[in-house]
């Protein structure tokens, strides 16, 4: 079973709700924020990491410059000069239809190193896998592709804050979604907007409240909304102190295995 | 020759804006023997474009047989793939294309050096760079 933590509103507790219910469930913690991997700082442990690299073309001589590679690229990714053509691989989004539509099969897939996945080994024990992309990189969803394509069975997911293109490739892995929401209006909001898109993705889902008793009835709300509460982290400065020495929320064991239990039977 | 000027509107009597890769259009001016022979407005296509406005404009020119361009600022790539091209780029923001042309072709006009990541070639990092030299929040729309 693979649980994916997602949000919406950055900074609601994502990584908080992964890192717990990975510990606490038994199931190995996937960072899929790959612009910015954090999970790691909660882990001590050895590393080993390989490279990401995603196909960019390539002009090779037998080019005669007819230039149908600029006019099918969506990107701008590629200038016909008059004597040479010039890609652009930072723009480039990897599509392929320069290469597949070349009159003269001149272009041709070269490797471009777009990031890094990295095992996190604790006591021998592999609890944490995270990507990292490469500064400057256009889209970090072919480094969250490659490590979908190597996960195992039982996974938490630690998604990308947003709804865009990185969220909805993390989401589409998983066999049910967490929602981490804080009660304020912000976050409310953007729970919404994610609900939404974790509905039209045909994902069972559930919210879990984070910095539960701020005064803002995130509940009553969710319960209008017909979205399903399904766990609380209280507000309680102890939470944020354990949070900041990268600390388990070992008190809370018992909510995150109700919360994993939950999980399993609704999927 | 043929020079461009990146223009809102376009023609003689408009002012040379400062941006290049989204400006909304570029007047192309025909130059013969000192004197101006014609003129074109060229709708800029690209200037909505999500990435590589400035690539599309530079190579939008290039097919047009432009040799100079008269703007105010441009990123590495544009500036990359239009001196590649053998054209070279004038700073003239602010005065009218007329002018631009005239003191361009008395020699009058300085040269402009690409705005952030100058002079790093065509490698990786330099979109955060464009957004930093362009100013007046032009190149951070996206």
């Amino acid at each position: 079973m693979k649980i994916a933590v997602a949000s919406g509103k950055g900074g609601t507790g994502k990584t908080t709700v992964a890192v717990n219910l990975s510990a606490f469930s038994g199931l190995k913690l996937y960072d899929f924020d790959v612009e910015e991997p954090n999970a790691r700082i909660f882990f001590s442990g050895e590393e080993r990491d390989r490279p990401v690299y995603r196909p960019v073309p390539e002009v090779g001589e037998n080019c005669n410059l007819c230039g149908v590679c600029k006019d099918v690229c969506q990107y701008n990714a590629v200038v016909v000069l008059k004597d040479r053509v010039i890609v652009f691989p930072e723009i480039c989004h990897s599509c392929g239809a320069c290469i597949y539509l070349c009159p003269e099969k001149a272009m041709k897939e070269v490797d471009r190193k777009i990031g890094r996945i990295v095992d996190v080994f604790v006591d021998n024990k592999n609890l944490l896998t995270y990507g990292e992309l490469e500064i400057g990189e256009v889209s970090p969803v072919p480094v969250i592709k490659a490590m979908k394509k190597e996960m195992e069975k039982d996974a938490v997911i630690d998604c990308p804050p947003g709804v865009s293109c990185p969220m909805v490739e993390s989401v589409k892995a998983a066999d049910f979604v967490i929602l981490v929401a804080e009660p304020t209006h912000f976050s409310f909001h953007d729970l919404k907007i994610a609900a939404d898109v974790v509905r039209s993705l045909e994902k069972p889902f559930g919210v879990v409240i984070n910095k539960y008793g701020l005064p803002f009835e995130l509940e009553q709300r969710c319960e209008k909304e017909g979205l399903t509460v399904m766990g609380k982290i209280p507000f309680r400065k102890e939470f944020a102190e354990k949070y900041s020495r990268g600390m388990l929320f070992e008190e809370l064991r018992e909510e995150f295995e109700s919360i994993h239990d939950a999980v399993r039977e609704l999927v | 020759m043929k020079i461009a000027a990146s223009t809102a509107k376009g023609g003689l009597d408009d002012v040379v804006i400062e941006i290049f890769g989204r400006a909304p259009c570029f007047t192309i001016v025909e130059v013969d023997g000192g004197s101006i022979k014609d003129v074109e407005v060229v709708e800029n296509e690209n200037a909505r474009a999500s990435g590589g406005a400035g690539i599309a404009a530079a190579q939008l020119l290039i097919d047009k047989g432009v040799s100079c361009v008269l703007t105010g600022n441009l990123g590495p790539n544009a500036y990359n793939v239009l001196s590649s091209a053998g054209i070279k780029v004038y700073e003239a923001s602010g005065m009218t294309v007329k002018e631009a042309v005239e003191r361009m072709l008395r020699g009058e006009l300085g040269g402009i050096a690409p705005s952030g990541g100058g002079g790093r070639g065509m490698g990786r990092g330099m979109g955060r760079g464009m957004g930093r030299g362009m100013g007046k929040g032009m190149g951070r729309r996206f």
